[in-house]
């Protein structure tokens, strides 16, 4: 195999380096950026005596990958620091949403298991002049509204890490959490469960 | 339980590239590519870690105070004057010692279940 003794290629291939480093948030690449394009150039220098065009693609393929990846999670952890504040706000609105589901859902058991005197919830929340918008938001919210309250709670909460043993896995953690997020979670991921599996049955004509 | 290993114990299970850089800082200060080199060959070439990995790795380790920068920078005769040296802090070495014992339970286990061969010390 020929040696890889043009230096234009480095010269290329450096470029390229310092240009993708861009897709990093600038905070990391302000604070990593120097460190990076520095254990780029250490990579690609070792053994450069034996480097190959095929061994500089082949450690292309892997940064490449690992440029990707890490970006996605830098990206995403940015946006989750950034959400910091704003996380409360959703929690909030979260938990009432909950709270609504669970009155709108108690209200039509009790009408219709227990006959209580009381109007048809969807006329109750809509009125009698409902549009098909409307009704279908209100179906909308009601079979994903848990599994949203479900992601609100639950993303906030969520480290993901990328690492090489062996081969290329996604590590993904969930930090811990107050008790009231984990019972949250933990009733919406019922609902859900319970929600999808008697729709999913009766589609396949099992209930 | 102590407050002080309340605090360890909150960062256990480690992931496996934290405990590499750990077992990698743990014989003193390192940069960034050296780092990545000692995991390489601590793990027999098995655990690589790229540099975004890596860099996102040590950007998490520096915030959660297990390692931190060595505010020297090398002889320009020696090294790069623009490399970054890292070390290890106390709770860094603490969490260490933490996950190794936690990790060296699961392997007696895993020996008393019969999964690995007795080592040549156990066997004398």
């Amino acid at each position: 195999m020929n040696r890889l003794n043009n230096s234009k290629y480095y010269v290329i291939s450096n470029f390229f380096y310092r240009r993708l480093l861009i897709l990093y948030p600038a905070a990391f690449r302000e604070r990593f950026g120097t460190e990076l394009i520095q254990t780029y150039e250490d990579l690609v220098t070792q053994d450069k005596s034996d480097r190959t065009f095929l061994s500089l693609l082949e450690l292309w393929y892997w940064l490449l990958t690992d440029l990707f990846t890490s970006v996605v999670f830098e990206r995403y952890q940015e946006w989750r620091n950034n959400m910091k504040s704003r996380w409360l706000i959703a929690k909030g609105f979260g938990f009432c949403f909950l709270a609504l589901w669970f009155l709108f859902w108690g209200l039509s058991f009790g009408r219709n298991m227990f006959h209580l005197p009381i109007k048809d919830p969807t006329y109750w929340l809509l009125g009698d002049q409902f549009s098909n918008l409307a009704l279908n938001s209100l179906n909308f919210s009601i079979l994903f509204g848990p599994l949203i309250v479900l992601a609100i709670f639950l993303i906030p909460s969520l480290q993901i890490n990328h690492v090489s043993v062996g081969n290329d896995i996604l590590q993904i953690r969930v930090l811990r959490m107050s008790k009231l997020s984990l019972l949250i979670i933990t009733i919406c991921g019922v609902i859900t469960v319970l929600f999808w599996s008697v729709i999913l049955l009766s589609r396949l004509g099992l209930l | 339980m102590s407050d002080n290993d309340k605090s360890i114990n909150h960062f256990l299970p480690l992931t496996p590239a934290v405990f590499q850089i750990l077992l990698a800082l743990f014989d003193g200060e390192q940069h960034g590519y050296r780092i990545m080199k000692l995991v390489e060959n601590n793990s027999g070439g098995k655990f690589k870690m790229g540099p975004g990995t890596l860099y996102g790795t040590i950007k998490r380790m520096l915030s959660d105070g297990l390692i931190e920068e060595t505010g020297e920078r090398p002889d320009s005769s020696m090294d790069d004057q623009r490399r970054r040296y890292y070390r290890l802090t106390q709770i860094g070495k603490k969490v260490a010692h933490a996950e190794a014992e936690r990790l060296a339970v699961l392997v007696s286990n895993a020996k008393a279940k019969k999964l690995l061969p007795p080592t040549s010390d156990e066997i004398i």
